[in-house]
């Protein structure tokens, strides 16, 4: 059976769908032609930056190694939790943080970073994290799409605190660095010197930073490598610095506050350099050490200031090395000349003071020094005049830097009345040379300068600039051997005359070793020579009412002592100062003893012991 | 069953060659979609369901679909018990309640729906002789089709049912409408949209249309698909980066490689000419099948397969003006290439019917 149907409207309809067909499916193709071809090159550098990544490599810094080659500066490899700010995802990161511990801190500075963050570099979720921890977020890593570990090396300093100021320590690069010279080569996040030797030799230390081309899922996991160039080491540097002449200072200032700077009078040569209290600068080598940093830096102590560099202090009656060159080059005196000494001297109509109150007698040179005699030097520095003082003390180096080849060190003050008219518009009033006379008033010396003086006098008159700095090394390289100190060429001589030299060394041979004030630093056989030094806190007037013992620990003076050994040759020079330490004789100069100990038991032939021990700091 | 030489003589092999040839392409693609994921064996359960699929063809054309049309109405009561019961007691998977689990096979409910609904439409307006339907045929197959539309419409999937209606539309239309009744249809079309969008889209569809409109208001989100897709397609370019070497799908950047997005693998891979040629191999099916209607030998014919063919054009349209860009992300696979045993099958199954009616359109 057949009904015919008549399928004619329905097959005349159906020739539209057809050409309905036709054109839907075309005008699909043109849309892919526009996508394809005509924007293809935006797509196209859509997708490459969606799957390819350059990641910085951190370079290794250089390593710094004392003189005997002992690594004094490192680093030490760390991982870091990072999670790239495009693929950043809360939920992910809720996971991390329940799954290693954050302090709120941490939680505080990761917000921070991520606000800031540019995107070209990963956002830091966690600094320095154990290995275990490293191992914790590898195993999840396919439940924490984005989170990275990126292995960064860190820098490590393995005797903590030891020579920290003239080590200095590295922190993140600042905006403002960046565009500094000697940081030149510096990406953002990178982490340089910012002080001390990390500072002063920043481009010699700073390697190159590596960069790896890699493809990333789209959880941000790393697929494959395209393209590595791998970061170059920095450069080592060889210090001048000696450890065990370093520890052995450090050991002997305890818990005074003060600074040593441990000079070669041959070269210049900075053996040690200390300031107390200090730091350790592991503390800065993170980005995330900000408590740390806000500790230190605030600290009432100023512990990050280097006392060695920028501490100035009162020289006290170290000055009277300077008064009695002054006076014998000027021919105010002959070493032979004796004054008078009451237990002071009244001078312009005002009685000032020796510390001695029953008073020296009659005094000559020697024994004014040996004694230190205010009385006497009173009455040469008035004799003399402020601006001779003055001339002698810019001689001697004071007033100005000494350049030494680490960062921010200060001049000091030598007051004249040319200074006095412009920094106060008053003019000099003759009572202030009579302080100047025993190192008070206004003038202010740092250590640095100390111990040059000490090796000016020790080598008669030989101006070194001071320097740490040795040798530089091939990137990754440990030095050979110990280097030999030999005489270097001084960039200034103090032509003085041979018997104004003979006269200081003997006097200060004679501090130490003829019943003066600085006999504790003292070693038989060795010919220490030095000078102690009490510079005051307290004005002079008060000086008078209160012994400096009872006064409360922040007003009493700082003590000094500054000398060499031995006596002829010298091969050391230092100048010792603790704070609010009372006499220099007392406190400063049993700490030069024991540095002058160190090195000279070590000259005696204990050499091999050193090369040992050498040998076992370094492992 | 008539499975002599006159059997496989009457088959139309150009079309049957056509589906082959892509749902070959679809194996390659879901190959290399899959190879850095979880399941990189997915493809071979793509063949197998591709021929379970052929097979299965092969039977729907042994029997003439007068026969099988016959039941219609059983298999539409079915499928609506299924989707009921599905709705009551079915598990939610992907947040829907659309798979009827069998074993170690998921069917999608919905598929079947969509086969049901359109052969015993079909069967119905074959039925009414006239050049021209009433209101009242139109109201009786609105009321045919809405009931199963309600019901995916609750699981919620909104994609089945836009097919169904689309399909609806197109059946109407071939069947004559008066013009005051497209007019109307409009009308309540256009007033149904703000309506729908209030109280039937959930939060997340509006999301993927807010995106659709302005995909960086949201870029991490329901953007995201959006962007990454036109991102994989246009960085295909002319001739693609090459079988298995799409960044953008092999690194995962592309949403549902294998299946939504399937299309932009195709893009990503194999370029603008990949692309044309997958269109035109649809194109090519298209027209084959209309054919097919064309030469039917009676109404029934010609609305079984205007029904499966106006479902298989618009889904395999929208899937592609998706990955284009064209339209809001939706879940629709793209028929014979998106991984998938349910629309594999049915499709095969549907095309199984129109080969049927070609293959009957001689007049015994």
């Amino acid at each position: 059976m057949n009904i015919y149907e008549d399928l004619k409207p329905l097959q005349a309809r159906l020739k539209w769908w057809r050409i309905l067909a036709v054109v839907l499916f075309l005008g699909l193709c043109a849309r892919f032609w526009q996508i394809q071809i005509v924007r293809a090159p935006t797509y196209m550098e859509l997708a490459r930056s969606n799957h390819v990544r350059q990641l910085p490599e951190s370079a290794p810094r250089g390593l710094v190694l004392d003189r005997r080659g002992r690594i004094l500066a490192e680093n030490r490899p760390s991982f870091n939790l990072t999670m790239e700010k495009r693929s950043w995802s809360d939920v992910v990161l809720s996971d991390v943080v329940d799954l290693l511990p954050f302090s709120d801190q941490e939680l505080e500075l990761m917000k921070k970073e991520r606000e800031t963050s540019s995107g070209a570099s990963p956002v830091l979720l966690k600094e320095d994290i154990a290995i275990e921890e490293v191992a914790l977020v590898e195993a999840r890593q396919l439940e924490l799409p984005g989170a990275m570990i990126q292995f960064v090396p860190r820098r490590y300093y393995p005797f903590g605190s030891l020579a920290a100021h003239a080590l200095g320590y590295v922190g993140r690069i600042t905006e403002e660095q960046l565009a500094q010279d000697r940081f030149e080569g510096a990406i953002p996040n990178d982490y340089v010197g910012q002080s001390g030797v990390e500072l002063g030799y920043n481009l010699q230390l700073m390697g190159q930073n590596g960069v790896q081309v890699v493809v990333v899922n789209s959880r941000g996991r790393r697929e494959r490598i395209l393209e590595e160039r791998p970061p170059a080491w920095g450069n080592s540097i060889q210090l001048v610095m000696d450890l065990e002449l370093q520890q052995a200072t450090e050991e002997a200032f305890g818990d005074s506050h003060g600074a040593a700077v441990v000079l070669d009078p041959r070269n210049g040569e900075v053996l040690a350099l200390a300031s107390f209290p200090s730091f350790d600068p592991n503390l800065f080598s993170g980005r995330f050490a900000a408590e740390a940093w806000q500790a230190v830096a605030h600290d009432e102590n100023h512990r990050l200031q280097n006392r060695a560099l920028q501490g100035r202090y009162a020289p006290g009656s170290v000055f009277k090395l300077i008064i009695a060159a002054a006076a014998l080059e000027e021919k105010k005196i002959t070493p032979e000349k004796r004054l008078y000494c009451g237990g002071g001297v009244r001078l312009y109509g005002k009685w000032f003071p020796c510390h001695s109150a029953a008073g020296h007698g009659l005094v000559n040179l020697h024994e004014a020094l040996v004694k230190s005699c205010n009385s006497y030097f009173y009455q040469v520095g008035v004799e003399l005049q402020i601006e001779t003082i003055a001339r002698y003390a810019r001689t001697f180096g004071l007033g100005s830097p000494t350049g030494v080849d680490l960062p921010f060190e200060v001049s000091g003050l030598v007051p004249d009345p040319e200074w006095k008219r412009q920094a106060r518009q008053e003019p000099w009033y003759a009572g202030e040379t009579v302080s100047v006379s025993v190192g008070q008033g206004s003038v202010l010396v740092t250590a640095m300068q100390m111990a040059q003086i000490a090796a000016i006098i020790g080598s008669s008159g030989d101006v070194f600039r001071p320097h740490v700095f040795l040798k530089p090394l091939p990137a990754g390289a440990l030095a050979d051997s110990a280097p030999t100190s030999a005489h270097g060429e001084p960039i200034r001589h103090l032509a003085f005359q041979d018997s104004t030299w003979r006269a200081l060394q003997e006097a200060m041979w004679g501090v130490v070793n003829d019943g003066g004030t600085g006999w504790r630093a003292g070693i038989p056989g060795v010919g220490v020579s030095g000078k102690t030094g009490t510079a005051q806190v307290a004005s002079m007037q008060n000086l008078a009412e209160t012994s400096d013992e009872n006064r409360p620990e922040h007003l009493r003076n700082h003590a000094w002592f500054v000398g060499y050994a031995p006596r002829e040759n010298p091969e050391l020079a230092v100048a010792i100062l603790v704070e609010h330490g009372g006499q220099g004789g007392q406190a400063a100069a049993p700490i030069a003893h024991r540095i002058f100990q160190t090195y000279f038991d070590r000259a005696k032939g204990h050499e091999v012991d050193d090369a040992r021990q050498a040998l076992l700091v370094r492992h | 069953m008539m499975l002599d030489r006159r059997f496989w003589f009457g088959i139309d092999w150009p079309l049957v060659l056509g589906l082959v040839l892509a749902a070959g392409v679809g194996v390659a693609v879901i190959y290399s979609a899959t190879q850095g994921g979880p399941n990189p064996d997915y493809y071979q359960r793509q063949i197998l369901w591709i021929v379970l699929g052929l097979v299965l063809m092969l039977l729907v054309m042994a029997i003439d679909y007068h026969s099988l049309v016959d039941h219609a109405e059983f298999f539409y009561l079915a499928v609506a018990g299924l989707l009921v019961y599905l709705l009551l007691f079915g598990s939610l998977r992907a947040g829907t309640n659309r798979w009827l689990e069998l074993g170690i096979f998921t069917l999608h409910s919905g598929e079947l729906a969509k086969l049901a609904s359109v052969t015993l439409l079909a069967k119905y307006l074959a039925a009414v002789r006239k050049n021209r339907l009433g209101a009242g045929e139109v109201a009786i197959t609105g009321a045919l089709v809405g009931v199963p539309v309600l019901l995916v419409i609750l699981q919620p999937d909104l994609g089945t049912a836009a097919t169904l209606v689309f399909a609806y539309a197109v059946l109407c239309l071939l069947a004559g409408l008066r013009a005051r009744l497209i007019l109307v249809a409009s009308v309540v079309f256009a007033l149904a949209l703000p309506i729908g969008w209030s109280f039937v889209l959930k939060d997340y569809q509006k999301e993927r249309v807010l995106a659709f409109v302005d995909p960086n208001v949201d870029p991490r989100g329901a953007g995201y698909q959006s962007i990454q897709s036109t991102i994989a397609v246009g960085s295909g370019s002319l001739t693609g980066k090459g079988w298995l070497k799409g960044s953008q799908s092999q690194l995962q950047f592309l949403p549902a490689p294998h299946t939504d997005f399937v299309f932009a693998v195709v893009g990503e891979e194999l370029g603008f000419v990949g692309v044309v040629a997958v269109i035109v191999l649809y194109l090519m099916i298209t027209l084959r099948s209309l054919d097919a209607a064309r030469r039917a030998r009676d109404r029934l014919g010609i609305y079984l397969v205007a029904g499966i063919l106006s479902m298989f054009v618009f889904q395999a349209l929208y899937n592609m003006a998706m990955v284009g860009g064209l339209v809001p992300i939706k879940g629709f696979p793209l028929p014979l290439v998106s991984y998938g045993g349910s629309s594999m099958m049915t499709t095969l199954v549907g095309f199984g019917l129109i080969l049927n009616v070609r293959m009957r359109r001689f007049v015994n």
